[in-house]
């Protein structure tokens, strides 16, 4: 790391693709957490927001920050670790023992079997981001009397009225809402440092981030934690690609 | 000249009292003193902006440094001989690599025994001197719902429960590396055996995997911690506060074939370095000279603990410095006790796998129910292809 580097060719980028099975395994956890976190994420975003746009101004600011929090706390999440601590006077430990249902406080944050689920449901809780800011704004934005143009012509229910009109006309902010989902749901980590040490036990929720820190902070390679940062920007700028080319169906 | 501290304000503000006071009025020598936050070394020193000295840093630091060529050595220095004879022999063994040493010593950690003198008196309990003592103490601690304390690998010290496994290892009369340290000889009998009686702990007396021992230890629900440390709360205000209930002994032992019995535990040091690119490496040496020496670290020590209060006491690893804090007798003759048969564990390239996967193999049995040695034997594979992949980087003969 001191020393000028040292050329290895391709050397890194086929250990990384070949024989490294730790990043599999964070290749995994990251498309889990990404798969289950982004689209629920997104969705749960856009419909909360739909559903706040009708309130009253003042109850609406209230909504938005309620439901806005958990994501600008940033280390708020750490009251999880209470919730799930392997001490026997963990929240869900101490109930668990006092209805029976376990013998032995369950170790949530440090058994392989479990870490996993907790990082997920962490990371939901989490994900109305700046992407739900955008979709709260987007509907404030549009214009009404395209909603009437549209009874004239046509429009039955809401979810018509939400789908022809509402959608097509915030798709820049749906736009930003995928962009913003992406890039966060492929760089977490932070929540799998946190909840569960670093590294996690049996890197049971190490993810591609995790693994490309492990590498450059504490084994000091940095030229393979390059090999992994590429490869991460180069998976996300295709998903981008795709789920652009998605978002233009949107209302036809 | 630059000197970078990371532990504090109030550190570095004793620090430049003591330089204005003695070392530059001495020395002549300039020194720049800075506060920086810990972890800036690495990034500084990469690109060519770090300091020349660093204190307080980790032990496994110097040597991840010095595998690098960005550790200075210090064997050649003017009275090198002297200045290592102010510590412990065995607190410096993590910070040697190839026979060649890259820091001094500056704290030093070892664990002892911490007892409730009430509770144990109360239960008709001895304090345990070795670990089948412990064995045999459980069933009474267990029948008034209280337990035994060893410290273990949580999310916030991901290797605390080590220094339990290397106390038993090292009790065993195994060892952690081979002599060339090549690969680790965990897979040897000894420290199979270490392990298994390790993880017995938790799988068949079920000690509590995760506690949090300050508030057991003042409840009585864990009278006995097994492998404690110094920490800010049992040097300082809460001793006070159990009135005199709370004794150390030496921690528990393994009876050695000739009826003694070995209190061996681990040692663990922060250090000071001098980095490689230093443009004044004989001024830097001069100050971890007077930096180490006793009537320096002495009067640090006493001015942190007037300061700070005796939470703030200051491990010193200098012995003469440490063994003139403010201990009682009793105190003074357990803690000379177990630092005079405490060991350090050497660092090698790679060393950094021995505690990660350690743990993964301890959670591996005890909450998966594995085999200890087929768990152990598989990760020790691991480990050794790291510190192999390790000594290919950087060219050693393996």
């Amino acid at each position: 790391m001191f020393q000028s580097p040292e050329w290895v060719g391709w050397k890194n980028y086929i250990h990384l693709l070949a024989s490294d099975e730790v990043f599999l395994q964070a290749v995994k956890n990251t498309f889990l957490i990404a798969l289950v976190t982004g689209p629920v994420g997104y969705f749960v975003s856009l419909m909360v927001a739909w559903l706040i746009s009708d309130l009253r101004p003042g109850l609406r600011a209230v909504m938005v920050t309620v439901m806005y929090a958990p994501s600008i706390s940033g280390g708020a999440f750490a009251v999880w670790k209470l919730f799930f601590s392997g001490d026997s006077y963990g929240y869900i430990n101490s109930l668990l023992l006092r209805f029976g249902l376990v013998s032995s406080p369950v170790q949530f944050l440090t058994d392989s079997r479990y870490m996993i689920w907790v990082c997920i449901l962490v990371t939901v809780w989490m994900s109305l981001g700046a992407g739900f800011l955008s979709f709260v704004s987007g509907f404030q934005t549009i214009d009404r009397s395209m909603y009437e143009a549209g009874y004239v012509e046509g429009i039955r229910n809401r979810w018509q009225e939400l789908w022809y009109i509402t959608l097509p006309a915030m798709k820049p902010q749906l736009m930003f809402g995928v962009v913003m989902s992406i890039t966060s749901a492929f760089s977490c980590g932070d929540v799998s440092t946190n909840l569960f040490g670093f590294p996690s036990t049996d890197y049971a929720a190490h993810t591609v981030i995790n693994h490309m820190v492990d590498y450059g902070t504490t084994r000091m390679d940095m030229g393979y934690a390059c090999t992994i940062a590429t490869l991460l920007f180069a998976v996300m700028i295709g998903a981008n690609q795709m789920i652009q080319r998605l978002l233009e169906k949107v209302g036809r | 000249m630059t000197v970078w501290i990371s532990s504090g304000r109030d550190q570095a503000q004793v620090l430049k009292s003591l330089l204005n006071d003695s070392f530059i009025p001495q020395t002549g020598t300039g020194v720049k003193l800075e506060l920086v936050a810990q972890g800036t070394l690495l990034t500084a020193t990469v690109a060519g902006i770090g300091p020349d000295v660093a204190l307080g840093l980790g032990q496994g630091d110097p040597v991840n440094y010095a595998l690098r060529g960005a550790a200075l050595s210090l064997n050649d220095m003017p009275g090198f001989a002297e200045v290592q004879s102010r510590f412990r022999e065995e607190l410096s063994v993590p910070l040697y690599w190839d026979g060649r040493c890259y820091a001094l010593p500056e704290t030093q950690g070892f664990p002892v025994l911490f007892y409730r003198t009430d509770i144990l008196e109360e239960l008709g309990l001895s304090v345990p001197d070795t670990w089948d003592d412990v064995i045999g103490m459980l069933p009474i601690l267990q029948k008034h719902s209280m337990t035994f304390g060893l410290p273990s690998s949580t999310v916030l010290n991901p290797s605390g429960g080590l220094p339990v496994f290397y106390t038993l290892l090292l009790q065993n009369g195994s060892r952690i590396y081979r002599d060339d340290p090549v690969s680790c000889a965990l897979d040897e009998e000894g420290a199979v055996e270490a392990f298994r009686r390790w993880t017995e702990f938790y799988q068949n007396y079920s000690l509590p995997l995760e506690t949090d021992f300050m508030s057991r230890f003042r409840t009585g629900e864990i009278p006995c911690r097994g492998i404690g440390y110094f920490t800010v709360q049992f040097v300082g205000g809460d001793r006070a506060g159990d009135q005199g209930l709370l004794e150390d002994c030496p921690v528990p032992g393994t009876v050695r074939e000739d009826g003694s019995v070995d209190h061996a535990a681990v040692y663990s040091a922060s250090c000071s370095m001098i980095l490689a690119d230093s443009r004044y490496p004989e001024e830097a040496w001069e100050f971890l000279e007077w930096w180490t020496r006793t009537e320096t670290q002495t009067r640090y020590a006493r001015e942190m603990e007037s300061i700070l209060g005796s939470s703030a006491r200051y491990m010193a690893a200098n012995r003469e410095t440490f063994a003139g804090l403010n201990w009682s007798y009793d105190e003074a003759a357990v803690l000379e006790a177990q630092q005079a048969v405490c060991r350090g564990i050497p660092e090698t390239a790679g060393s950094y796998f021995l505690p990660r996967h350690l743990t993964n193999a301890f959670r591996r049995v005890v909450l998966h129910s594995a085999d200890a040695k087929d768990t152990l034997l598989d990760y020790v594979y691991t480990i050794n292809q790291e510190i192999q992949i390790k000594r290919e980087e950087f060219h050693l003969d393996s």
